[in-house]
């Protein structure tokens, strides 16, 4: 114990010297919340959409005027020539082209068919698929406005079923309630893995291991030593991305702030035990950072559920999200800053987290070996 | 006497990152590993989603509303007789995402000829998951209205360039740049510092090597490396995925060349601006993160607020998607791409001018 | 006895770097083990540190396995060649360091650092970075480090090695008080004039113990054996004495180290033929390494600083 503690003292007063890392480490974090507080947004807003007014009525222009007002959609092109639309949107300035043909008033009016055509650009589904979901309900809209004018049709009293959609938690579906705290778990599961994959590989580099090797050292003592002082950068960070979060970006904290501080600790510690992993067995701070790097940084944005949804991967995809950390993490971090619910809602997170730390860290132990095989 | 000092030099650092078993791995056998590892991940169409549905009705009418329900592969679907009262707690304790709830005169209702509400609960802490469970469902009603009104407005549809609307084929160019950045960055940062921690640069610094030279030493193998990495992940992208690949060559192997040197151009400065190998990283990923992010690949550029959205334009991960995908899906050629070519360019050009600038000054000192 | 060592083999992968070599410590004695670079001194100073585990062999403390009982090291310091002080850790907080890893108190730390810090001489130091003492300090400050806990053994490897010669006197003084207070030492060196001053010394070659004894012993197994000549070069005299002698520079001049005294006048004769004066001359230890590698490669040693 007491030497695992000068491990700790040590590793903690090289921190504290270099002060450039310790620094980035702490300010990191702070900027990642500000950058995507403001940035991110994931409702679809200006989409650029170049529109072919074949048929130059009245009807027709009302019609674009109603489409375009919400600002979901933006005209950023009119022109008659399909060909040209076309070339638009291959050099990437619009992403929807929308055809309103010749006759489309007359037919209107007659209360026939009239055809609309919508072409989307399939390269960029965010605004692709987006906008074109946003102009099936204009159009749904469109045409009950019409109907109710021209047949007095009350839709309530339209027989079938209808839903009545209520939503929790989220009712205004704010996409920053639901980014900034992917944004908190991404940032902490990279970090600290990166902080922690030098730690040992350092000590070998040094010949600082070899004479650690020569004292009554254990290998636990080394690991847990080195372990302390980054669970609390970890700590002062997850503390400053609470606080912005919640004051300045104002989502909502509705759960124990205890019980985010429990599973934040119980991630920390396997996210760093990773790092420490990585680096007890390559031995070489260069690649051990490399590889944390390319183990965590793409994985915590692609496998953790923050953007695509687990659910939706194939099966073995699926099962590989099981060794991302950051996975459970941020189902956590979600249900306690917006559902407020505690461990009864996340018991089993916490059970899987709670294996990968003890496995992680485990596995770290033995693989420092207190003798050159 | 330039040639063979930068050859040299070229040499040494190729055989000393191939050696490694270890980077050999990184280089080469990552990225397609990663590749494929996110390409059959992503999807971001949400399905399967948890979903609890209380049937209170339980006649053939609810019983059939739930066999739709579940159809499509969206919803995966559990049903419960009782206990609609705590149906909340099934989102507050994670066990669904959406809930279902079919009242007990659903079928009654629905033979007189009556509107009959179903209700709908949906957790909000995962938006995306609620916005496309709501579409959903007002699309299966929309199916099951039995006597709709005649459309007095019939849509066309038609997707351009990936007429199936594959999520793969959009997602697959973003995971292309994502890779062969993370690769890049890296190597070049780490390989500087490295150097300098090791104090074998100040040998090269006292030997008779002009510092372009040494520049020149350092990026051509990584250009070289870059290069390869890019064939790798086209192979990955196009056999492993199916991507069309209606790239003109010319186009794609230049901005693909340009992007790598821009991301060597990137490493370059980090290294100039670094100490240690963990600043080094610490820096990489300060770079990363808000470049993936504010890339346009998986938050739409459009939506961002003005100030961030001028961020964008120099960023070169928006650049290199971009045409990435145009090039890939599109065919777009220089005729298309010029913008972006000359944005990589300047790039380019500008990281690997303020990179040798301060490298300058790092010999000197 | 305080380190016995039996047996000791060790390979890297096909390398053998040491071979059945045994050695033991007495208590309060300095042992210095010699040979070129490669001879194996690192790889067998490790297995006796217990930071390396031999393939076949043992080494023993005080009667107990020293890799089955890990509080014997506490008993035991090590200083390894590429000795890793940290550098941001002030001269004080190293020491600090590694006298907890052993287990010490800070009441008792206090003291003892006070004691070492002026014991090598850095009692003006205290507070200065490890990053940023000279190279004599460092190796200065790195024993005190392997001392801190009062070993009952230390281990050095190549201690000298880069360090001025006026630290490296005041180091070998600092050897001579640890083992004047019973510290049995076991250094190894690539400097042959420095075997003189311990109390025995191995000769190590390719592996192999070749030979060991106190410097005096292995000394007289020269008498009568060495010539000396000056201005002319190794390969001439080569080819004059054909094989009747090994001939390697040595300092201004060249040695004739013969197998036997007979040969010794038989070289004598065939120089004075050919004009060459020579004489005999009291030998060093880079003689007495030539003599028991059998006239091996003198190459591989470092020059004298």
């Amino acid at each position: 114990m007491r030497r695992m503690l000068a491990i700790a003292w040590k590793e903690s007063i090289e921190i504290m010297r270099d002060s450039r890392t310790l620094t980035l480490a702490i300010i990191l974090p702070v900027i990642m919340i500000l950058l995507f507080g403001y940035a991110i947004n994931m409702d679809v807003d200006h989409i650029p959409v170049g529109i072919a007014d074949l048929d130059h009525s009245r009807e027709s222009r009302e019609f674009q005027q109603k489409l375009f007002s919400p600002g979901w959609l933006q005209k950023k092109t009119e022109h008659t020539n399909l060909e040209f639309l076309e070339k638009e949107m291959q050099r990437g300035n619009i992403k929807m082209i929308i055809v309103l043909p010749p006759g489309f008033a007359v037919s209107l009016k007659r209360a026939d068919t009239a055809q609309v055509f919508a072409g989307i650009d399939g390269s960029d589904n965010m605004s692709g698929s987006m906008s074109m979901a946003y102009f099936q309900t204009f159009l749904a809209l469109y045409e009950m406005r019409r109907m109710e004018l021209l047949y007095g049709i009350d839709r309530d009293r339209a027989p079938g079923f209808e839903s009545l959609p209520r939503i929790f938690f989220n009712p205004e579906l704010e996409s920053r309630y639901f980014v900034l705290p992917g944004i908190i778990v991404l940032t902490l599961a990279v970090l600290s893995a990166l902080l922690t994959s030098i730690s040992i590989a350092r000590e070998w580099e040094r010949g600082s291991m070899e004479q650690l090797i020569a004292t009554p050292v254990r290998p636990w003592e080394i690991l847990y030593g080195k372990l302390l002082p980054y669970i609390g950068i970890s700590m002062i960070q997850l503390t400053l991305t609470i606080i912005l979060g919640v004051f300045l970006f104002g989502v909502p904290l509705r759960g124990s702030l205890l019980n985010l501080f429990l599973v934040s600790l119980l991630f920390s510690v396997g996210a760093l035990g990773l790092g420490l992993l990585f680096s007890s067995v390559i031995k070489v701070q260069i690649i051990a950072m490399q590889v944390s790097m390319i183990a965590t940084l793409l994985p915590s944005v692609f496998l953790s559920g923050f953007i695509f949804p687990i659910e939706s991967m194939t099966p073995i995809i699926q099962a590989f999200t099981y060794i991302v950390p950051a996975k459970y993490y941020l189902v956590m971090v979600r249900t306690i800053f917006l559902k407020g619910s505690g461990f009864a809602a996340f018991w089993a997170e916490a059970v899987f987290l709670f294996v990968f730390s003890m496995i992680v860290l485990n596995a770290a132990t033995h693989k420092i070996v207190k003798r050159v095989a | 006497m330039f040639r063979q000092t930068v050859h040299s030099l070229v040499v040494k650092e190729l055989k000393q990152t191939m050696r490694d078993k270890r980077m050999r791995f990184i280089i080469f056998v990552s990225p397609i590993f990663q590749m494929l590892l996110f390409g059959f991940a992503l999807d971001n169409e949400v399905k399967h989603l948890p979903t609890t549905v209380y049937d209170l009705d339980n006649t053939s009418a609810s019983r059939e509303f739930i066999r739709i329900l579940s159809e499509g592969g969206y919803f995966k679907t559990t049903a419960k007789q009782s206990g609609a009262n705590d149906a909340a707690t099934e989102l507050l304790m994670n066990r669904a995402k959406v809930v279902v709830i079919i009242p007990g005169n659903f079928k009654q209702k629905i033979d007189s000829g009556m509107n009959s509400p179903v209700q709908l609960l949906l957790d909000g802490s995962d938006s995306n998951a609620a916005l496309t469970a709501t579409n959903y469902i007002r699309q299966m009603g929309q199916k099951l209205m039995t006597n709709k009104p005649p459309a007095s407005i019939e849509l066309r549809t038609f997707t351009y360039y990936n007429p199936d609307m594959k999520p793969k084929f959009y997602l697959v160019p973003g995971v292309f740049i994502m890779v062969l950045t993370v690769i890049t960055t890296l190597l070049t940062a780490i390989s500087i510092i490295k150097e300098r921690e090791q104090g074998t640069f100040e040998q090269l610094v006292v030997s008779p090597i002009h510092g372009y030279e040494l520049m020149a030493g350092k990026m051509i193998p990584f250009l070289i490396i870059g290069t390869i990495d890019v064939v790798l992940i086209s192979l990955v992208a196009v056999f492993g995925f199916g991507l069309p690949f209606h790239a003109p060559l010319l186009p794609f192997i230049l901005i693909n060349f340009i992007y790598v040197a821009a991301m060597l151009g990137v490493g370059l400065f980090i290294s100039t601006v670094s100490k240690t190998q963990q600043q080094a990283i610490l820096s990489t990923f300060m770079f990363l993160f808000p470049a993936i992010i504010l890339s346009g690949f998986m938050f739409p550029i459009a939506s961002m607020p003005e100030p961030i959205q001028w961020l964008t334009y120099i960023n070169p991960l928006r650049y290199g998607i971009e045409a990435e995908r145009d090039m890939l899906l599109k065919g777009s050629g220089f005729a298309e791409l010029w913008i972006h070519l000359v944005a990589l360019f300047v790039t380019t050009i500008g990281l690997i001018g303020f990179g040798a600038f301060r490298f300058r000054k790092m010999l000197v000192q | 006895m305080s380190l016995v060592a039996q047996n000791l083999s060790r390979h890297f992968k096909k390398a053998q770097a040491v071979k059945n070599v045994s050695l033991s410590l007495q208590p309060g004695e300095i042992y210095a083990l010699i040979g070129p670079d490669g001879a194996g001194k690192t790889t067998t100073l490790r297995m006796l540190a217990g930071v390396l585990s031999p393939d076949s062999g043992i080494v023993e403390m005080d009667g107990s396995l020293l890799l089955k009982d890990e509080s014997l090291r506490s008993r035991l310091g090590y200083m390894p060649q590429a000795y890793g002080l940290y550098a941001d850790l002030t001269v004080t907080e190293n020491l600090y360091f590694y006298g907890r890893l052993q287990g010490m108190k800070n009441a008792e730390l206090r003291e003892r650092s006070r004691e070492l810090l002026s014991f090598v001489r850095l009692d003006k130091f205290p507070d200065r970075r490890a990053g940023a003492l000279s190279g004599g300090m460092y190796k200065k400050l790195a024993i005190a480090c392997a001392i801190v806990h009062r070993p009952q053994t230390l281990i050095l490897d190549e201690p000298t090695n880069g360090v001025d010669p006026v630290s490296r006197r005041e180091l070998w003084q600092l050897l001579f008080e640890l083992s004047h207070h019973g510290v049995s030492i076991i250094i190894s060196t690539p400097y042959m004039d420095e075997a003189e001053r311990a109390h025995r010394v191995g000769v190590m070659m390719d592996g192999t113990l070749l030979a060991e004894g106190t410097p005096k012993v292995l000394l007289s197994a020269l008498d009568g054996l060495l010539l000396k000549t000056e201005k002319i070069s190794a390969a001439v005299l080569r080819d004059i004495l054909l094989d009747h002698a090994s001939v390697y520079p040595v300092g201004t001049g060249v040695h004739i180290l013969s197998g036997s005294e007979t040969d010794a006048r038989k070289a004598i004769k065939i120089l004075e033929n050919k004009k060459v004066a020579s004489r005999f001359q009291k030998p060093g230890f880079e003689d007495v390494f030539m003599y028991f590698s059998g006239g091996g490669d003198a190459g591989r040693f470092r020059s004298q600083p």
